[in-house]
């Protein structure tokens, strides 16, 4: 039997999902869960084939998570969803260790080849994604400011241009204020922005909020 | 029976909308539009006693369907259902003639009581 869980703190999008993965394989058990904690023991203690991970859930980033999940269990495909448009996010998933970026506007499309190609062994890879690639492994030092940062501090960099502040940031990434404001800093010198304003207009400009 | 058409641009929230519904009532007839233009047609094509739709589609939004089905039909309900929070834009799309704003944060826990109150009054 195929075992697929699905983490998307929306139950409309779960039950969505789950739908179109069972007319697609009606034998499956499809599991679903809401957040990063329960996804992670979810893993640890089940024999889940696939996870499908939405990357924006309460109290951790899913980014957060596939790093804990590749941990915990390093041989289970995690395919990452996401309202994020995947020229700019994909990347970053698929070095992270993620077998596949869906992005919600054509996951309907998507999600049941995406499924048949990790069950294959392979990675899932759009179009868009592989042309990304191929430009960056073409110019490897052309790097954008975005793609200096660490896994983290892009996290911090996403929700400071979204208009957060520190200490929401650090509710809702479950860090210390002092923390999120040492990630600031980094950003701001990384990519040689000088203010949260500027961090704002730079993510509207390359699409990433 | 219930008659509600659903309107959605992104099929797997049509589909868990619907799952949703069937979990809660019986005698159910659902339709499903993928934008506004659609929504209206199907709207103005048929007998119905609610509409869910979400706020921002391609090809005719949701609020300019919402207006014209209220021009059209004024006694059909409607809710509008958006991933927008609900304090920047509820009032708008009150104001424009809907019978109730749900934001898709709190959608699993708001669309049946919300449901089951209009359809009550």
């Amino acid at each position: 039997m195929l075992n697929i869980l699905i983490a998307d703190d929306h139950a409309v999008v779960r039950k969505g999902l789950k739908q179109i993965l069972l007319e697609e394989y009606p034998s499956a058990n499809v599991g679903e869960v809401a957040d990063a904690e329960t996804l992670v023991a979810q893993v640890m203690n089940n024999g889940w084939d696939i996870v499908i991970c939405d990357m924006n859930m309460p109290g951790r980033s899913g980014l957060d998570a596939l790093s804990q999940l590749k941990q915990v269990a390093p041989n289970v495909p995690v395919l990452i969803m996401s309202m994020y448009p995947e020229d700019q996010y994909a990347l970053r998933v698929l070095k992270a260790g993620a077998a596949g970026y869906l992005g919600k506007e054509t996951i309907h499309d998507d999600i049941i080849k995406a499924v048949q190609t990790v069950l294959l062994g392979k990675k899932f890879i759009t179009p868009t994604v592989a042309e990304r690639l191929a430009n960056a492994y073409r110019d490897d030092s052309g790097q954008q400011p975005h793609e200096l940062l660490s896994d983290r501090e892009f996290d911090v960099f996403k929700l400071l241009a979204a208009g957060k502040s520190v200490s929401e940031i650090a509710g809702q990434l479950s860090l210390s204020s002092t923390t999120v404001s040492t990630y600031r800093a980094r950003i701001i010198e990384k990519m040689n922005l000088r203010s949260n304003a500027a961090l704002t207009r730079y993510a509207i400009e390359k699409g990433i909020i | 029976m219930l008659r509600i058409i659903i309107a959605d641009d992104h099929v797997h929230i049509r589909k868990g909308i619907v799952q949703l519904l069937e979990e809660e009532f019986d005698n159910l007839y659902i339709e499903e539009a993928g934008n506004g233009e659609e929504l209206f047609s199907k709207v103005s094509s048929g007998s119905w006693d609610l509409v869910i739709s979400d706020m921002v589609m391609p090809g005719g939004n949701g609020l300019e369907a919402l207006r014209r089905i209220k021009q059209d039909r004024k006694d059909l309900p409607v809710i509008i259902v958006s991933t927008y929070p609900a304090d920047q834009y509820k009032s708008r799309v009150m104001e424009a003639g809907a019978d109730d704003f749900i934001s898709k944060d709190t959608f699993f826990n708001q669309l049946i009581p919300s449901i089951r109150r209009i359809l009550k009054s």
